[in-house]
């Protein structure tokens, strides 16, 4: 099987990110915000990037009268996150990429 | 940096995260055991006139939507409890458990006219699902710990 390092995946709030997607079925903006500690700028630059390419979909919600965002992972962005992991630990094992 | 330094600190960031979603996805502790009400419930009006348990069948459902919203408010998060990993087979058990705790509920009360049978059962199956539920948590802490939230 030929592994790569995602190059959308990589950054590492993004990798992060995508952990953290992975776990959950949902999660909130706010929430991924609060645990990368970055600012909302920041967050939503990275967003758009994995939601580019397809790999996060986002889903706007009312809840107790405001707006939230929510995040999930998608089956490619799962696919893609579960290659990258593959890759690293393949480079710490000493295994050459193929 | 070197590529296997690198490859390193990023596994690390990817421990960090799943260990941060561990303990974000505490529930808050009133969650399992109304949970445990809730579908202990389900068994305990069996038997009771349709409509207790149209009525109840209605507050079940209004109960689902409310505890997760709750559960969404306090963690920022929503997870299946049928996930694949450790935490399906725990979902799945408590399932079995307790449709076949009204399943038996229901025949005892139809058969053997054992009224309180149904309040055996369900009070039995709300504390197994709150016991569950904590069971649940610490077999998702596990999935992550050892990197299978995927």
């Amino acid at each position: 099987m030929n592994f790569e390092l995602d190059p959308v995946i990589h950054a590492p709030n993004r990798l992060q990110m995508c952990c953290m997607l992975a776990a959950v079925d949902t999660i909130d903006f706010a929430t991924v915000r609060e645990a990368l500690d970055v600012s909302e700028s920041v967050l939503s630059k990275h967003v758009k990037t994995l939601e580019e390419a397809g790999y996060v979909k986002v889903r706007k919600a009312a809840s107790d009268g405001r707006q939230r965002t929510w995040l999930s992972l998608s089956k490619p962005g799962r696919e893609a996150l579960k290659g990258h992991l593959a890759t690293l630990k393949a480079m710490m094992a000493g295994v050459p990429e193929t | 940096m070197t590529r296997e330094q690198d490859a390193l600190r990023m596994l690390a960031e990817v421990e960090a995260a799943n260990a941060d979603m561990a303990e974000r996805a505490k529930a808050p502790v009133w969650y399992h055991p109304a949970l445990g009400l809730l579908i202990g419930g389900l068994i305990a009006v069996q038997g009771q006139p349709v409509p207790i348990m149209l009525a109840f069948y209605a507050a079940y459902i209004v109960g689902l939507v409310l505890l997760v919203r709750a559960y969404k408010r306090h963690t920022g998060l929503w997870i299946s409890g049928y996930r694949a990993g450790r935490t399906r087979w725990v979902a799945l058990g408590l399932a079995a458990l307790a449709m076949v705790g009204g399943l038996i509920s229901i025949w005892l009360v139809r058969e053997r006219g054992l009224t309180l049978a149904p309040l055996v059962f369900g009070g039995l199956t709300a504390v197994i699902v709150t016991i569950g539920g904590f069971v649940w948590e610490a077999a998702f802490r596990a999935d992550l710990r050892d990197g299978r939230p995927l």
